[in-house]
């Protein structure tokens, strides 16, 4: 941490202390989430979050694969990301990074942990052909919380896709002229807590992030219950700062399920 | 450039295109400046059915250091598509194509900026195509200028860019991506419509000499009428739309 | 209101004359914008300007800069610019600061937050001046302990192991005012 951030961190804990933040939100309040899908038509699926001021383009992409040799009977699924350089003066262009890497393993995780995605349904031949979907994250602008934005645009564009049909003819997939939509069994929902001193707050923008000691992200299903987590962050989390942030990603997530569920292709 | 077979019917007995468009007819441009918050200046366009996004930093320090210039500013810039950008997945690492217009589309904008005023710093362009179409590169390009012109980087000119070709034996403005696949040539023209200087000009297929000049010469006044839309793009956000 | 982009023609060089920034003859005769604004004509002596609207956040001449020192070497320091008149800026660039003809063995240190007055471009160089009363540091730490100091006459003191330093100090230190937060 720089000494400008260190001098940062001492204004928002003063603000804490009083308990407000810099941008007047409530501890327990995330930013207005706004949603916007199908805006790549050359994409099966395809969404737009902005989570205050950061902004994530998904898109998804299905096509006919080879299944991974210890998992032949179901389909694949991978999630990447990218914070673009225009997102952010700081970012160079090149392969990603370690913080990066995590993101995109992270947001992967609650998405497959959930088992959003019956991935049992996406095959087209046992061992040998199965279905593949790929969720690609493209960060256009930075504010902090990217685990939370890129969350829920990788889930609202699968949500709001469409699945192409292949038939195998001869061993090969051959597409045929009509569409389905992926067989979707819950709606995950990621919330970040960022924990700055004894404070926990949810949805931490830019300089709550540079300046947080911890943090924790916590996705969790439709039946409200804890899917996948993952703590970051230099700091520690006691026990009991734990079940109260698993309460609050439970709560804050159940509200921001609803948003996500306006986007859900049906037949 | 293919001239591939193809049922596509590419111009009909009417001289209307394969999209609906007549000979002379640009696709449907939208332009907006200063879209992203955390660069210093920012543009999107749709042209067709390309949707790009362009970022500018700078003036600022370059690093690595060596690359520094002591008498001028320099230009960088990347040109990237997204993996969802086309038809199959795209792996996210730069390609070879990617890594050609990029050179392509900074060697096109050198000639409109003036960074002589900024020794040892570096102006950076980067270009996010988030869906691609025929002619991305000239949409790119026309993002890219009026980018720069968002960030407040001193230039002699915008630099507009379209592209003219020949399709069943006629010369058409802005080859879209059917008619660059199945048609007969492709030139993608860059050019300050102030100053009348072409600063990118490309060809695949094969013009004669007449056909090549009339193909400038389309692909000139098609960027004529671009050159307004990037202006009124740059009057809307400083002006917001509130002069003529 | 008379609104200009680049390449815009202003006027040909025979009816007005113009040494502004924001102008270039194109080498035909016509003075053209370099960018966006409006065009500013004085009839009286035949000159012309252009107000800019988008701005480039490098300093002028006179600007008050903030920044932290990257560098000191033997009679100078290096200053990476974060805000341009308390506003931040999004591209850094650094600046230099001639220490030299001071009586003082430290005018600051690496890692220091240190307000200074831009003189302007030479050699391709911003150069910037630390003798201005707002200019100094701001913020800095005991370099033994890294614990907080305290100003005293000349420089700072440390709170935590009493180790005494020289500073150029700004009469703004300890003033966090030009931190903005979202």
């Amino acid at each position: 941490m720089t000494i400008l951030d260190e001098l940062k961190k001492h204004k928002i804990l003063e603000l804490l202390k009083n308990e407000k933040r810099i941008d007047g939100r409530n501890f327990l309040e995330p930013r207005s989430i706004l949603i916007e899908t199908d805006l790549i038509q050359k994409a099966n699926g395809s969404a737009r979050v902005d989570l205050g001021y950061t902004s994530v383009i998904a898109g998804v992409k299905i096509q006919p694969d080879k299944p991974f040799p210890d998992l032949g009977d179901k389909g694949i699924f991978i999630c990447t990301a990218e914070i673009l350089p225009l997102a952010h003066p700081d970012i160079e262009p090149g392969p990603p990074g370690e913080d990066v890497i995590e993101l995109a393993r992270v947001v992967d995780r609650g998405i497959r942990e959930t088992n959003m995605i019956d991935l049992s349904k996406l095959v087209l031949e046992k061992d040998k052909s199965v279905i593949g979907i790929f969720v690609d994250n493209c960060i256009t602008d930075y504010d902090g919380n990217l685990f939370d934005a890129c969350s829920y645009a990788a889930t609202a564009a699968i949500l709001s896709s469409d699945l192409p049909v292949w038939e195998l003819k001869n061993d090969q997939p051959v597409l045929l002229d009509k569409r389905s939509i992926i067989p979707i069994s819950t709606i995950p929902v990621s919330v970040t807590v960022g924990l700055i001193d004894s404070y926990l707050i949810v949805d931490p923008n830019a300089d709550e992030w540079k300046c947080m000691d911890a943090r924790i992200t916590i996705t969790s299903n439709s039946e409200g219950n804890v899917c996948a987590l993952q703590k970051g962050g230099y700091g520690s989390f006691t026990y009991d700062q734990l079940l109260e942030c698993s309460k609050i990603a439970i709560s804050v997530g159940s509200k921001i399920r609803k948003i996500l569920k306006q986007h859900k292709k049906s037949k | 450039m293919g001239g591939a077979k193809t049922d596509i019917i590419l111009l009909n007995e009417s001289d209307i295109r394969c999209d609906g468009r007549k000979i002379d007819e640009l696709r449907k441009i939208i332009i907006k400046a200063g879209v992203l918050q955390n660069a210093n200046g920012s543009s999107y366009i749709e042209f067709g059915n390309n949707k790009i996004l362009v970022g500018v930093f700078g003036p600022r320090d370059v690093h690595p250091k060596h690359l520094a210039n002591t008498n001028t500013g320099i230009l960088r810039c990347r040109y990237h598509m997204s993996p969802f950008s086309v038809d199959e997945r795209k792996n996210p690492a730069p390609s070879r194509r990617e890594i050609e217009i990029s050179k392509v589309i900074k060697e096109a904008l050198e000639p409109s900026v003036i960074l002589k005023k900024f020794p040892r710093t570096v102006v950076d362009i980067f270009i996010e195509v988030l869906q691609a179409d025929g002619g991305s590169r000239c949409a790119a390009l026309n993002a890219a200028s009026v980018a720069l012109a968002d960030a407040g980087i001193p230039m002699r000119d915008l630099v507009s860019a379209c592209a003219a070709g020949k399709i069943a034996n006629s010369i058409v403005l802005d080859v879209n991506n059917e008619e660059d696949q199945f048609g007969q040539a492709d030139m993608p023209v860059g050019y300050m419509p102030n100053l009348e200087k072409i600063t990118l000009i490309q060809l695949d297929g094969i013009l004669t000499h007449n056909e090549y000049a009339t193909c400038i010469d389309v692909a000139i006044q098609g960027c004529k009428t671009i050159y307004q839309i990037q202006k009124k793009a740059l009057i809307d956000k400083f002006f917001q739309g509130d002069i003529k | 209101m008379n609104v200009v982009c680049p390449g815009d023609k202003l006027s040909c060089i025979e009816e007005y004359e113009s040494n502004d920034n924001n102008t270039f003859d194109d080498n035909n005769g016509i003075i053209r914008s370099t960018t966006i604004g409006t065009k500013c004509i004085n009839k009286k002596d035949h000159t012309l300007k252009v107000k800019s609207i988008s701005n480039i956040s490098l300093p002028k001449m006179d600007d008050v800069v903030i920044g932290v020192v990257v560098s000191v070497v033997s009679s100078m320091i290096i200053v990476s610019i974060e805000y341009v008149n308390n506003n931040k800026v999004n591209s850094k660039i650094e600046c230099v600061c001639s220490t030299r003809g001071t009586h003082k063995k430290t005018m600051a240190l690496v890692d220091d937050v240190i307000a200074l007055k831009i003189l302007g471009y030479k050699n391709g160089t911003i150069h910037a001046s630390i003798n201005d009363p707002d200019a100094g540091v701001l913020f800095t730490r005991c370099k033994k302990c890294s614990g907080d100091v305290i100003t005293i006459k000349d420089g700072i003191k440390c709170i935590n192991c009493t180790w005494m330093d020289d500073r150029k100090i700004s009469r703004n230190f300890g003033n966090t005012g030009f931190i903005k937060l979202s």
